[in-house]
């Protein structure tokens, strides 16, 4: 099994999860790699993502696990795809995953996110007194709504860290000290975080590491309501956030591309 | 980053986005500062239904190879996008660039169907450019239509700045040369428009006059300047393997209608069902070489990563060389796991073979166009099955393991009666019968047969043997509908057979467009303003908005649907040189008539005039 992570920016935020995978089907298709088949007598590629990314979101952490008959080098399998890969999605990394490892959908419990405010839409409260208030809380209790049902969840619980960064030096200082999230690829800083070119405010930039299993995924939208509703900020609107998600993490808080070894 | 016309807000909260950011693979990219013409090549309805279109593929490419060209994509924003572009007055935009297309040099539809009349409309006002054509000023893009309604634009001739009458690959290259030479010399758009309908193909609305006769009927047709030509006649390629074909199709990200490669072997047929307009406007049948098919199907294959392929004809099973294409696609391409589908094939030993070799038998149907339930109305319409055909295809079919058969039916007929519209029950039973007589009862593994009969209504086109005929008023096709219903319930084996008919009064209004005449302009234009969009959509029309229309208009739709034509009545589109002649046409009302069968193009040419384009079937040594 070989492990993928890849970024998804610019126009390719508007592309559903479903329409990527099917993007990806047709790049191994047309770059040639030997992927394998399942059998029966549809056959489809052995391909399996982590976890949909909502459409509006940009990501510089996505993850997909493929099969393959046979395959050079990373380098070269990465190289070989992104000749390929619509502009706005580029392969960052490829690991050999050891016999047995969980897929990635099953590996996947953490998520950290970059979250900006639509300029114009930034809620009146102090975010800064927000997140500590938050942070020093015991339980933090808000009401999650899915399809299925509603129910009372401890908020606080699922947050593993959160910060605001209120201006660039901070975010300078802040990306040094965590750096740019184990991107091997070193994407260009002008396409890693696109939001501003996309309407969103530049400061302040919340940076978040919550829960995102599969029983317990926290959409940042969550997270910014219940600290706008602890401080009388207000609804946030549908589209007044604009978030990239920055990597996704096994149980342990691994980035899903240290399962592997690079080949 | 690449700029989107719509604000990243707007495009998140309308449905599929993709619909209108471009970025496709092999979407064709250009510096709009290095090229003379800009061009948006528009179908007139929503993105996954236009991007399907095989014509508009073709050109794009072909439009595309030319240095000095760049030709865009446009589709009709669907209804949620509509109202947002109407209420912040966003001027539509072609996907490339995301430009406004009123800025173009060309805009071009593609005019497919009737139905998307209003829709056309629409594209225009939510460009910004005025509706009529001779209300356009020099800033304005020329709108130019194509496709098969343009076998009789008059309904829609007011809209129109030009028609290209035929197949787009002869007469763009001469009508882009003209563009870029009067456009340098700052010719004015009057003047381009009569230099243009000097090309052959362009008809050129504005410079022809209809008179009226106290009845109503078309009196005269003329041009009013020398330049236009008293006919227009349709341009057809002749050598179908040296001609532009797309190596790289769009690949897009939503699924679409037709989400595969599109191999076209040949164009036109030669079967000349009488009801069948595309059997006669592409006559005659033009095939592809072998060589030329497998060359495209390997790099379109190549360039998408498409994992079907999709052979395209009006009848596949007319391909001479069907058999080796279909062959060899499964030598080659059945390993790397890329579906074959064969749409279009006459149910027989040699198709049911290929198909069970390409399809899963289980999940596939096997369709039987039988058209009409009785043999007598079969001969009526030249439909060239009977059915000893049909008992024999559906009992191999079920010996070769499908149990699932689909038959399609037209009601309201030239000459039919009611015990024909009862036939149709019959004829559906009858194959259910065939399966318990062909497959014992311990070999049906508790499988039950289903057979699906579909009935559409009968709507007379242009340039068809039933352009003389009548129509059924929308009542009369419900009642046969409702006819034919009861007698499926009647029938033996009922619980086996399915029937579905279509919607009446959308067929009503077709009728009336398709042989329509210019003065249909302004009802068009009041159905546009009374709110009908999307006609095509059974979910949105809406029949007041026409009734209205035509009302408000004092236009009578009876006087366009219920006569029989008289013979000698000179038709709207008689000013289009078809090759097939209207005196083909009649001998052909006179047989139907008499219920006189005409041997297809193979067996016995019968003279239909399209010879004169000097090739295809006309010219093959006949068995």
């Amino acid at each position: 099994m070989i492990r993928l992570k890849f970024s998804k920016h610019g126009l390719m935020k508007y592309i559903g999860h479903l329409d990527v995978m099917r993007a990806f089907q047709k790049v191994m298709r047309r770059s040639g790699i030997d992927i394998a088949y399942s059998d029966g007598y549809s056959p489809h590629q052995i391909m399996s993502f982590a976890q949909p990314l909502g459409v509006g979101l940009e990501s510089n952490g996505e993850y997909f696990d493929i099969e393959v008959q046979s395959v050079g080098t990373a380098a070269q399998l990465i190289d070989a795809l992104n000749a390929q890969c619509p502009d706005g999605i580029r392969i960052l990394d490829a690991v050999q995953l050891p016999e047995k490892s969980a897929n990635a959908m099953a590996s996947v419990n953490q998520a950290s996110y970059t979250v900006r405010f639509r300029e114009g839409r930034i809620p009146a409260f102090d975010f800064n007194k927000a997140v500590s208030d938050f942070l020093n809380a015991e339980t933090v209790t808000v009401t999650k709504k899915t399809k299925k049902s509603t129910r009372e969840i401890d908020i606080r619980s699922l947050v593993y860290d959160i910060r605001v960064l209120n201006d660039a030096d901070e975010l300078k200082e802040y990306e040094e000290k965590n750096g740019y999230v184990s991107i091997s690829d070193g994407i260009s800083d002008e396409n890693r975080d696109t939001t501003v070119a996309f309407g969103a405010s530049a400061f302040p930039v919340i940076k978040m590491h919550v829960t995102a299993s599969s029983g317990d995924n926290i959409k940042p939208a969550l997270l910014v309501q219940s600290l706008s509703d602890m401080n009388g900020g207000g609804e946030i609107g549908d589209t007044d956030l604009m978030v990239i998600r920055e990597d996704l993490y096994d149980e342990s808080g691994k980035s899903l591309i240290d399962a592997g070894e690079r080949f | 980053m690449k700029k989107t016309a719509l604000s990243d807000e707007i495009l998140l909260k309308i449905e599929k986005p993709e619909r209108y950011i471009g970025n496709e693979i092999n979407a064709v990219i250009k510096d709009k500062e290095k090229v003379d013409i800009r061009y948006a090549m528009c179908f007139p309805d929503v993105y996954e239904i236009g991007m399907s279109h095989l014509g508009i593929q073709i050109l794009y490419d072909m439009f595309n190879k030319r240095d000095d060209v760049w030709c865009e994509r446009v589709y009709s924003p669907w209804v949620d996008l509509d109202r947002v572009m109407r209420e912040k007055n966003i001027p539509l935009f072609a996907l490339e660039s995301q430009d406004s297309i009123k800025d173009f040099d060309f805009l071009g539809i593609t005019i497919q169907y009737e139905m998307c009349y209003t829709n056309i409309l629409q594209v225009l006002d939510l460009a910004q450019i005025p509706l009529t054509a001779t209300d356009r000023t020099e800033e304005h893009p020329i709108v130019i239509g194509g496709g098969p309604c343009t076998y009789n634009p008059e309904p829609i001739a007011e809209f129109f700045d030009m028609f290209y009458i035929g197949e787009g690959e002869i007469s763009y290259d001469p009508l882009f040369d003209l563009y870029k030479e009067m456009k340098k010399n700052g010719a004015s758009r009057k003047d381009f428009l009569k230099e243009a309908s000097k090309i052959p193909g362009i008809y050129v609305p504005s410079l022809y006059d209809a008179e009226y006769n106290a009845d109503g009927t078309l009196a005269s047709f003329k041009p009013n300047v020398p330049e236009a030509p008293a006919r227009v006649k349709k341009q057809i390629v002749m050598d179908m393997n040296d001609v532009s074909y797309p190596d790289k199709p769009i690949v897009p990200f939503i699924r679409v209608t037709q989400d595969r490669v599109v191999l076209e072997v040949m164009r036109g047929c030669i079967r000349g069902c009488r009801f069948c307009q595309a059997g006669e406007i592409y006559r005659p049948v033009r095939e592809r070489s072998l060589d030329f098919l497998k060359k495209k199907a390997k790099s379109m294959l190549d360039s998408t990563g498409q994992d079907e392929i999709t052979l395209s004809s009006l009848s596949t099973s007319d391909y001479s060389q069907l058999g080796e294409l279909v062959h060899w696609l499964i030598d080659n391409y059945r390993d790397k796991y890329v579906n074959i589908s064969l749409p279009s094939l006459r149910i027989d030993a040699f198709s049911l073979d290929i198909m069970s070799r390409v399809q899963d038998i289980k999940k596939s149907s096997l369709t039987f166009a039988s058209e009409a339930g009785s043999q007598r109305l079969r001969n009526v319409i030249n439909k060239g099955i009977t059915e000893e055909n049909i008992m024999q295809g559906s009992a191999e079919a079920f010996k070769g393991g499908w149990n699932k058969v689909k038959l399609y039916f037209m009601l309201g007929l030239p000459t039919e009666t009611d015990e024909d519209v009862k036939a149709i029950a019959h004829l559906s039973d009858a194959v259910a019968m065939n399966y318990f007589d062909t497959i014992p009862k311990e070999n049906r593994k508790g499988v039950r047969v289903q057979v699906t009969s579909s009935a559409s209504f009968f709507i007379p086109k242009p340039f068809t043997a039933f352009q003389w005929a009548p129509m059924n008023t929308a009542d009369e096709f419900l009642r046969k509908a409702h006819l034919c219903s009861d007698e499926f319930r009647q029938m033996l084996n009922h619980k086996s057979l399915r029937f579905m008919y279509h919607e009446n009064e959308l067929s009503e209004l077709e009728g009336v467009l398709a042989r329509g005449d210019r003065k249909l302009s302004k009802v068009i234009r009041s159905a546009y303003e009374n709110g009908a969009l999307y006609d095509s959509w059974g979910e949105m029309f809406d029949k007041k908005r026409w009734t209205d229309a035509f009302a408000s208009n004092g236009i009578n739709i009876d006087f366009y649907t219920l006569r029989e034509r008289p013979e000698d009545e000179l038709f709207p589109w008689d000013f289009i040189d078809a090759g097939v002649t209207k005196k083909f046409l009649l001998d052909e009302w006179h047989q139907a008539l008499k219920g006189e069968v005409t041997p297809n193009c193979r067996q016995k040419c019968s003279g239909c005039g399209a010879a004169v384009f000097g090739g295809g079937v006309c010219f093959e040594s006949r068995k």
